[in-house]
């Protein structure tokens, strides 16, 4: 990794209480959504976070931006703690961070114009106003690729990728320097998908932007990405640069997740050899023991139950994984006796 | 695969027009294709392509005060778009079985696992209750359900994403249908999901030999499932043939820009970075609206010929039509493209 960080998690934790009984009574247990994620997402970079459903991908990327509470550990953005910012303080950094939402049909107001959607950060933030603001919204949307005509507009009257970028428009309005991009292409099809991620591709180039690529689409992700994130059951279990990740992956988690993205070469196919991983993913309301990928890892070995693995260097140079194949490195657990794990 | 046996299914001419507030809707326009026995057919497009009307269209889904279908579409030797409703009801389940999308909508909520499968059962036979239950206990531990029993007895919500597909795979198999269709069946699921999914099909489908139609807009899903491929564009098939014909020499420029714009994990970086991708300008037509000549004509990079926007370009074999699955496409602009090595556009 080069450069200076811009966002840094630390130990970060989103836990949810589950099935509390009435409104007052306890809650009858946690869900780990992001359980101690440590993070660095350097200046200028596209960081892609994949993992499947549930594995806490979003809850993240939310963290990040302070739109779901944190319940421990730190987020620094640019040097300030947001965990403990008052409210002026996170409006500030709010501006320097959009974020794009995966559903461009239920992302945006359909009572407003396009005008007015991508012109409300302005005013929020108070940056332009009149004339200015016209010009300021003529210009941002011509930056997505779009007609500065369609101002007047209303979401019904365009396409699914056309919202996608009125979406994204609106979330550069206040000139921010980390985007959060949460299954943006997820919704569109083939050929929109490859228009919407070559604009947000260009965008990064052309603005200098720092991007959190989150996505459940790995061909998608290692296509965007710099570095590349692996989320499974709320934590990071491996990273390192897009192309390490992408073709010698060190963690057997993403070695199956990779090896289950079909890939349209029908002889490649043929060919391959799919890790098929048995059963689904744990709850993340009960969380395995030591390495939370063990119940469904092929070499799942003693240390396993009761290390829980710390990333640890391997591979290619900035490439980490927690896995203990590696070396067995990490926290000794102690094992509550319904096998959920308290992390000391 | 069809070495001589009859084909499971012929479609033939298929048209579907529907009634909309904008004027009809020519969802679906002359679609021929035959499914052997044990052969997947993949059929390919973006949203609005057609693809899922045209096997709705099949089973009698349609409703019919909207929806006008024509052609023909024998299963098994009987026509399925002039059957009597009592008749495809009875067809619905051994003929030919569904698996829809969504695994969280397609379930009853309200009633057990064992409920949904018992009635598909015994609507199609006469076996009671007891010997019908046990037959849904085996068909869940067939899709790899683990315990079966137990899971006859609980809830569509207690279960997840990937168990719900496997017990609609179950129903859609519980009367032994010679014909299996997928709408993008494991498109709302991870992808170590999915291929779970996509290895219980081929197996089912080997030991039964299942005809399956296969319908996504996945191009990968694609080249590991289909023998034979199908891409579909404004209701028309606009090329055919072998699942490697299509993906490795893709002739129709639609083809080739829907692969050009998948971002491919196998696709090396160059300097370490990966190229852009090649993207498909435009949106596709509205069906209330095609265009008159072909119907790809104006987001077409090539335009190479001046009846491309006048005359529609028939399906047409391109290289040898003596063999047993030709590879077809209906494109005015094969000239400079088949010949011309590797095609930009196409794989890498």
């Amino acid at each position: 990794m080069s450069g200076d960080v811009l966002v840094s998690a630390r130990g970060l934790e989103v836990h949810f209480p589950i099935g509390g009984r009435g409104l007052r009574g306890k809650p009858a247990g946690v869900l780990r959504a992001v359980d101690g994620v440590d993070l660095d997402i350097v200046r200028g970079e596209t960081l892609g976070l994949v993992g499947e459903s549930g594995c806490g991908k979003s809850t993240l990327g939310n963290a990040l931006l302070r739109l779901v509470p944190t319940t421990g550990g730190s987020i620094m953005y640019d040097g300030t703690d947001i965990t403990s910012l008052d409210r002026r303080g996170l409006k500030e950094m709010r501006r320097r961070a959009g974020m794009v939402f995966q559903d461009p049909f239920a992302s945006l107001d359909p009572r407003r114009t396009v005008a007015q959607t991508v012109s409300e950060p302005l005013e929020v933030h108070g940056l332009r106003k009149g004339r200015d603001k016209a010009a300021r919204v003529a210009e941002l949307l011509e930056l997505v690729g779009l007609d500065a005509g369609v101002a007047g507009r209303y979401p019904h009257e365009f396409s699914g990728g056309q919202r996608q970028r009125v979406g994204i428009a609106r979330a550069l309005a206040g000139e921010p320097d980390f985007l959060v991009c949460d299954e943006a292409i997820a919704s569109l099809d083939v050929s929109v998908q490859a228009q919407v991620l070559n604009l947000l591709r260009r965008l990064q180039r052309q603005l200098g932007l720092t991007l959190l690529f989150i996505s459940h689409d790995l061909s998608a992700v290692r296509h965007i990405s710099d570095r590349i994130a692996v989320m499974y059951l709320g934590r990071v279990v491996e990273i390192g640069p897009a192309e390490a990740v992408g073709t010698d992956p060190q963690m057997p988690y993403t070695q199956a997740l990779l090896s289950a993205v079909p890939l349209p070469h029908p002889k490649l196919e043929r060919e391959r050899k799919r890790i098929v991983l048995t059963g689904d993913v744990p709850s993340p309301a009960a969380v395995p023991s030591g390495c939370r990928f063990r119940t469904r890892c092929p070499y799942v070995f003693e240390p396993c139950d009761d290390v829980d693995p710390a990333l640890q260097p391997v591979g290619a140079p900035g490439q980490q994984a927690a896995c203990h194949l590696h070396g067995v490195v990490g926290t000794p657990v102690s094992t509550t006796p319904d096998g959920v794990t308290t992390t000391p | 695969m069809t070495a001589g046996a009859p084909p499971v299914l012929e479609v033939e001419d298929l048209r579907v027009r529907l009634r909309t507030p904008r004027g009809p809707a020519d969802v679906v326009n002359g679609l021929s294709y035959t499914v052997g026995a044990g052969e997947t057919v993949a059929v390919v497009g973006e949203s609005g392509s057609g693809k899922s009307v045209s096997v709705l269209a099949l089973l009698g889904l349609l409703p019919a005060r909207v929806a006008t279908v024509t052609g023909r579409a024998v299963l098994q030797g009987e026509d399925l778009l002039t059957m009597k409703p009592e008749r495809l009801r009875q067809v619905r389940g051994p003929g030919a079985g569904m698996v829809f999308q969504d695994p969280m909508t397609s379930l009853n909520p309200v009633l057990t696992i064992g409920r949904q499968l018992v009635e598909g059962i015994r609507a199609h036979g006469d076996v009671d209750k007891a010997a019908a239950r046990r037959r849904a206990a085996e068909l869940l531990a067939e899709v790899g359900l683990p315990d079966p029993e137990g899971t006859l007895d609980r809830y569509p919500h207690e279960l997840s994403g990937g168990m719900r597909q496997r017990v609609i795979i179950a129903i859609a198999l519980s009367n032994s249908p010679a014909l299996l269709i997928a709408d993008e069946a494991t498109t709302a699921l991870d992808v170590t999901v999915q291929a779970q999914i996509i290895d219980l099909v081929e197996k089912l489908q080997a030991e039964r030999g299942t005809g399956v139609i296969w319908i996504t807009h996945d191009l990968g899903v694609v080249a590991g499932i289909a023998d034979r491929v199908l891409v579909m564009y404004g209701g028309r098939c606009v090329e055919d043939g072998t699942v490697d014909d299509v993906l490795e020499n893709p002739v129709h420029p639609y083809t080739r820009g829907l692969l050009g714009a998948l971002p491919d994990l196998a696709q090396p970086a160059v300097d370490g970075v990966v190229p852009d991708l090649a993207t498909v300008p435009g949106v596709p037509p509205a069906p209330t609206d095609l265009p008159k000549g072909c119907v790809f004509w104006p987001r077409c990079p090539v335009r190479g010929d001046a009846r491309c926007e006048t005359e529609q370009p028939p399906l047409a074999v391109i290289g040898s039509a003596d063999v047993a699955l030709p590879h077809r496409a209906a494109t005015w602009c094969l000239e400079g493209t088949s010949g011309a090595g590797s095609p930009e556009g196409g794989l890498r």
